[in-house]
């Protein structure tokens, strides 16, 4: 179960988008959850072989909306009822309609941004470097190649044992990845 | 790679079984339409033609949105809806009905537009009659209906064409059509529903309402689309021994339209019930804003008599609850969501076409006030058996899937990505 401190993890080569697909499968219902499957397009169907979760990016986007569409109406609120009121056109300080654009457009804006910059968090990126691009083999991902990476530090990870069990999956080729970190 | 959800490419015409009770709804339909369309004509009361209108441009919008749906799905050339295209194509086809069922408004036209019939000694009418006489209303109405008739008959045409010879031909007239067609629809809709329904007040004028109908119609279209849907994929179950349910039968389109489908079908309706949402606040806050009488009138006859209530019914019952509950992927995926939603939405446009109509009638000297008349629901079930007896009528007579279309199996195997 003591994972060397020097490897990242392993890496296994598959041909064909059918391969990975049941490959995942496997390792979904082997019980490893710190994995992930790398191809060159969408393949339909590798969400539920992977086993994956829903996203929590919505959550975010709707409490970040929320926050937007409040703030943005307690702003208005404070200017034009509270702190400088200023009567426009004979209508009431606080006219809930003239500040339903501006609600509508803080809702929308800080719910866009919690949509990229969530995105950006839950994908731990921007990063300048990721280990499994010390492998000449898996630039071969973004053309013909299909890959299924898996971490030492999951607990069911075995240097050993888990290069056997991606071998036994179909892999082309199964490769060990350092850690550029642990030097 | 989604081997989870093959379902087998029907090759043979689908066609609903013996007995199906879709078979019995042209008799059905036409029995409720006579029942209703005659009760609501005969014992309606002074407000018949108002009420005979509310429920007519209700159902007129479910037709409306579905060959609106054949239109841009043509032209977008999207695959997603082909499974449940005929479907829709069946539904456009009531246009034609529809048009008959229009006689009754032209009989009560007197009733209805009296304001610009008799413009004489009003200025503003006046220089609005070069437009609004009997004449070219006559003449625009008949052009709306050639329009959307020709329109239903030559899509279904060239889809139902395609089953038997398989030919791509069609697939290409449809979509080379759909371009100016959507065009020639956005038109004709546009100004059917100012001569239809804003020219009962024929003072006032909003550039936005013929959106305003066109968005809300959308919403009960999808509605109606997904009721008949869930029905139609519907499976009955019976509790076994074990505990486990079995599925012992299922409807006529179940394992060919699935969740992803009906998601497809919620999010449009949710989509566009917050575009109604969108259209009807900034039709309204342009009006307060600038607070000019010949506009805010309108609001001030929509304000009366209790019709308020119907204002704020809206503004909550149409936008806000419906948006909170179908936000969530989860409601839209389940069936009873989706159809509680869209129960929900098809009462809320109900209202909404009454509030658009029958405020209107306490200016010809009848007094409407918030509320539902019997006229209004007779109305609303005749209109509505003749839609659904017509919709009947031609889902009998071709295969409920366009079985050569070549983007069925794309259709079929349509998955939306888990987000």
């Amino acid at each position: 179960m003591a994972s060397d401190a020097k490897e990242w993890g392993l890496l296994a080569e598959f041909e064909n988008p059918a391969a990975i697909y049941h490959a995942c499968e496997r390792v979904r219902d082997a019980g490893f959850k710190k994995w992930d499957a790398h191809t060159p397009f969408p393949v339909h169907g590798l969400d539920d072989a992977m086993g994956l979760d829903r996203s929590k990016l919505p959550y975010v986007v709707l409490v970040m909306g929320l926050t937007g569409a409040c703030l943005a109406m307690l702003l208005q609120w404070w200017v034009s009822a509270v702190e400088y009121q200023m009567v426009i056109s004979a209508k009431p300080f606080f006219s809930w309609q003239a500040f339903v654009p501006i609600t509508f457009e803080l809702g929308v804006l800080f719910g866009a941004l919690g949509s990229v910059f969530g995105m950006l968090g839950f994908n731990q990126l921007p990063k300048f470097h990721h280990p499994l691009f010390q492998s000449a083999r898996f630039e071969r991902v973004t053309d013909d190649r299909f890959f299924i990476s898996i971490e030492s530090t999951d607990v069911r990870y075995e240097p050993e044992g888990t290069a056997q069990f991606l071998a036994s999956l179909g892999a082309l080729a199964v490769e060990r990845i350092g850690d550029p970190n642990a030097k | 790679m989604g081997e989870h959800h093959t379902s087998s490419l029907p090759t043979e015409p689908l066609l609903l079984p013996e007995n199906h009770l879709i078979r019995k709804l042209p008799v059905i339909g036409a029995v409720l339409a006579v029942l209703g369309i005659g009760g609501a004509l005969a014992f309606g009361g002074e407000l018949r033609a108002f009420s005979y209108l509310t429920g007519y441009i209700f159902w007129l919008g479910v037709a409306l949105g579905a060959l609106f749906f054949v239109l841009v799905f043509n032209l977008a050339r999207a695959s997603w809806n082909i499974a449940l295209r005929r479907i829709v194509e069946n539904m456009a086809m009531t246009l034609p009905m529809l048009a008959v069922l229009f006689i009754p408004v032209l009989y009560f036209m007197g009733d209805l537009y009296h304001h610009w019939l008799h413009p004489e000694g009003d200025p503003i009418l006046e220089g609005k009659a070069a437009y609004l006489n009997v004449t070219f209303f006559l003449v625009r109405t008949a052009m709306y209906f050639v329009f959307w008739c020709g329109m239903a008959w030559f899509f279904r045409k060239h889809s139902v064409d395609q089953d038997s010879d398989g030919d791509r031909q069609h697939t290409a007239k449809r979509q080379s059509f759909a371009a100016p067609g959507i065009a020639i629809f956005a038109l004709t809709l546009t100004f059917a529903s100012f001569d239809w329904i804003m020219s009962i007040d024929a003072h006032w004028f909003s550039t936005m309402f013929g959106v305003y109908y066109f968005a809300g119609a959308n919403v009960a279209f999808y509605a109606v689309l997904a009721v008949i849907l869930l029905w139609l994929t519907s499976t009955k179950r019976q509790k076994a021994v074990g505990g486990i349910d079995r599925v012992v039968s299922h409807q006529v389109m179940h394992g060919i339209i699935r969740a992803d489908h009906l998601h497809d079908v919620g999010k449009m309706m949710f989509g566009f019930n917050i575009f109604w949402t969108y259209v009807t606040f900034s039709q309204y806050f342009l009006i307060w804003y600038s607070n000019i009488p010949e506009e805010t009138l309108w609001f001030a006859h929509h304000f009366e008599n209790g019709w308020e209530t119907s204002f704020w019914v809206l503004g909550f019952g149409h936008f806000l609850f419906p948006f909170l509950f179908l936000i969530s992927r989860n409601v839209k995926r389940s069936r009873l969501g989706l159809l509680a939603g869209a129960a929900w939405l098809l009462l809320m446009h109900g209202i909404d076409m009454q509030w658009l109509v029958m405020p209107m009638a306490s200016h010809g000297g009848v007094h409407a006030h918030f509320g539902v008349t019997t006229a209004e629901i007779l109305s609303f079930i005749g209109v509505g058996g003749a839609f659904v007896g017509t919709w009947g009528y031609y889902m009998c007579k071709s295969s409920l899937v366009p079985i050569k279309d070549p983007y069925l199996k794309e259709s079929m195997s349509y998955e939306v990505a888990l987000s």
